[in-house]
């Protein structure tokens, strides 16, 4: 397989394309402006339909009407555009529609700025109203991004519901090579629940509003069992050097492979240090911390690109104070070096002593 | 092997064009790499800069704090950057613009006066390929001639500018040459 060496953004936009993605609509925003830039004219030459809509809340609507009538739908933003599409995800999660939304994070509430960030994780888990969750594929390299997406098209089709890949500002702009996946050419029939008109057959309503209350609770114990079983069957991590480690740094996303770079360094002076990385945000890899060797790993440090820590809940839940966890991390949207976490590591773990 | 690089200048100085180029032809060439642009809230003129790992394993950082090698092509971003090269790595200094000595010790200084040589042989604008030529021939990093291919291909639809640029990337490549590959502290050229 050829490779091509392809900018983060338009190698997921590309990956969707590939995944069959027939509908995109979006509004621009730093850092995943190329998504729609490439989507705008590659979907158009794959005979699918592109739209730059009037806002956020406009392409979150278009994609769930897209997807009513039974399409590949995707919309992609960065944080600010999360907060104004997130009523829209949680219709789409009421109304069992599957949808594809990449949110390639920069830092900050707020506008913030559009430097990179992780900023979107406490977020992204429950991206709206009303107690819904959301698969969270999380990659760390231009590789991942596009394997993630191809695969987020058919986890939203096979659950019917909403996921969201959370890449950032780093794994959106750089480039990288990457081996495309081929085209997508058999997809799920989902011709027993699209809207595509009601000639020979019952009328169909597709809504968010159920005023059948029990019917309404049965949706919700529904997804308590979907929740339950994304834990034991969609669960991805990577383990780095990990299983002889001391020491142990969890990090997902660009802040995992500059741990990676950290850990190569420390491991040539003989410390046994390793990662371990959550590939899916949501369900979230508890066991990797669950089963860690106790009597041999003496304390965690997660780095992430943001301040306050936001994945170290996760962790302590896996941990539950078994050892030491620190957090490490640059907001503003800066991004720390590898030696900046061999500092942090010497600080609170004295390792180099 | 791993090798960091980072590519300064001005906005508009073929700083992004000549990150990408390296990238492609280190694909090109079946090893790793990984190009990652500075940006933000940018102004017009200001400083732009990307950096460029080439390694033979999996690339952990794009971003790195040491680097083995800095092209610089012009004074604000050499200022920025220069305490960042480490022992024994190397300087490409943009002469016609960077009038100031480096400071830092223990580090390979190739002075090549790329924007004067640019306007000279081919166009101002050409001085980025000037640059990477004398790289590609001090650090042997990658082939010439897969090099000079990326070129050629990355301007496929405007073939002036590829022939501009390859004459622009030819003569760097030739400054070092004469030199038998060698860079000091006190060399400059032209």
């Amino acid at each position: 397989m050829s490779q091509l060496f392809m900018k983060g953004n338009e190698a997921i936009a590309e990956s969707a394309v590939r995944a069959g993605c027939e509908f995109f609509a979006g509004y621009p925003i730093t850092p995943q402006n190329e998504i729609p830039e490439y989507l705008s004219w590659r979907l158009d030459e794959v005979g699918g339909v592109f739209v730059q809509g009037e806002s956020e809340v406009a392409a979150v609507n278009m994609i769930y009407g897209a997807s009513c009538a039974g399409k590949r739908v995707m919309t992609s933003t960065s944080g600010p555009g999360l907060s104004l599409k997130a009523e829209g995800i949680s219709y789409l999660a009421a109304s069992r529609l599957p949808a594809v939304i990449v949110d390639v994070a920069r830092t900050g509430a707020g506008l913030g700025q559009i430097k990179p960030g992780q900023n979107d994780y406490w977020f992204v888990k429950s991206p709206g109203h009303g107690g819904f969750k959301t698969i969270v594929l999380a990659p760390h390299t231009v590789q991942e991004a596009v394997d993630l997406t191809y695969m987020a098209f058919d986890l939203a089709d096979r659950d019917l519901a909403p996921v969201i890949v959370l890449a950032d500002g780093v794994i959106g702009a750089m480039m990288e090579a990457v081996t495309l996946p081929p085209f997508k050419d058999t997809y799920p029939d989902k011709t027993s629940w699209i809207l595509n008109g009601a000639e020979n057959r019952e009328s169909r309503i597709i809504s968010s509003v159920t005023n059948d209350l029990n019917k309404l609770e049965s949706f919700h114990v529904y997804q308590k069992e979907l929740y339950e079983s994304w834990g034991r069957k969609d669960v991805m991590v990577e383990s780095f050097m990990a299983s002889d480690a001391e020491y142990i740094i969890a990090a997902y996303g660009t802040s995992a492979r500059i741990a990676k770079t950290a850990i190569r360094i420390l491991r040539e002076k003989g410390i046994k240090i390793g990662l371990i990385r959550p590939i899916t945000i949501v369900p979230f890899p508890y066991e990797a911390f669950e089963d860690l060797p106790y009597n041999n790993v003496k304390g965690i440090l997660v780095t992430e690109l943001c301040i306050p820590s936001q994945m170290i809940d996760d962790i302590q839940l896996g941990v539950l104070k078994r050892i030491p966890v620190h957090t490490f991390g640059r907001g503003g949207g800066f991004i720390f070096s590898p030696e900046d976490i061999i500092d942090e590591l010497n600080k609170v773990f004295s390792l180099e002593d | 092997m791993e090798n960091s690089l980072l590519i300064a200048g001005f906005g508009g100085q073929g700083i992004m064009t000549l990150g990408q180029i390296i990238g492609y032809a280190a694909t090109k060439s079946h090893l790793k790499a990984t190009y990652y642009p500075s940006y933000g809230a940018e102004q017009r003129g200001g400083t732009a800069n990307c950096a460029v790992v080439i390694a033979d394993q999996e690339i952990g950082s794009p971003v790195r704090n040491k680097l083995n090698h800095i092209i610089a092509m012009n004074e604000p971003s050499f200022k920025r950057f220069e305490y960042n090269l480490i022992d024994q790595g190397s300087f490409f200094i943009n002469s016609s613009l960077i009038k100031i000595t480096v400071k830092k010790e223990k580090a390979n200084v190739y002075n090549i006066a790329a924007s004067e040589l640019a306007m000279d042989i081919a166009n101002i604008h050409s001085a980025n390929f000037v640059m990477l030529g004398a790289y590609i021939a001090a650090t042997k990093i990658l082939d010439k001639n897969i090099v000079a291919e990326t070129i050629d291909d990355y301007f496929t639809h405007k073939k002036e500018i590829a022939k501009i640029s390859l004459i622009a990337f030819d003569e760097g490549f030739r400054q070092i040459s004469k030199l038998g590959g060698k860079g000091c502290h006190d060399t400059t050229f032209k």
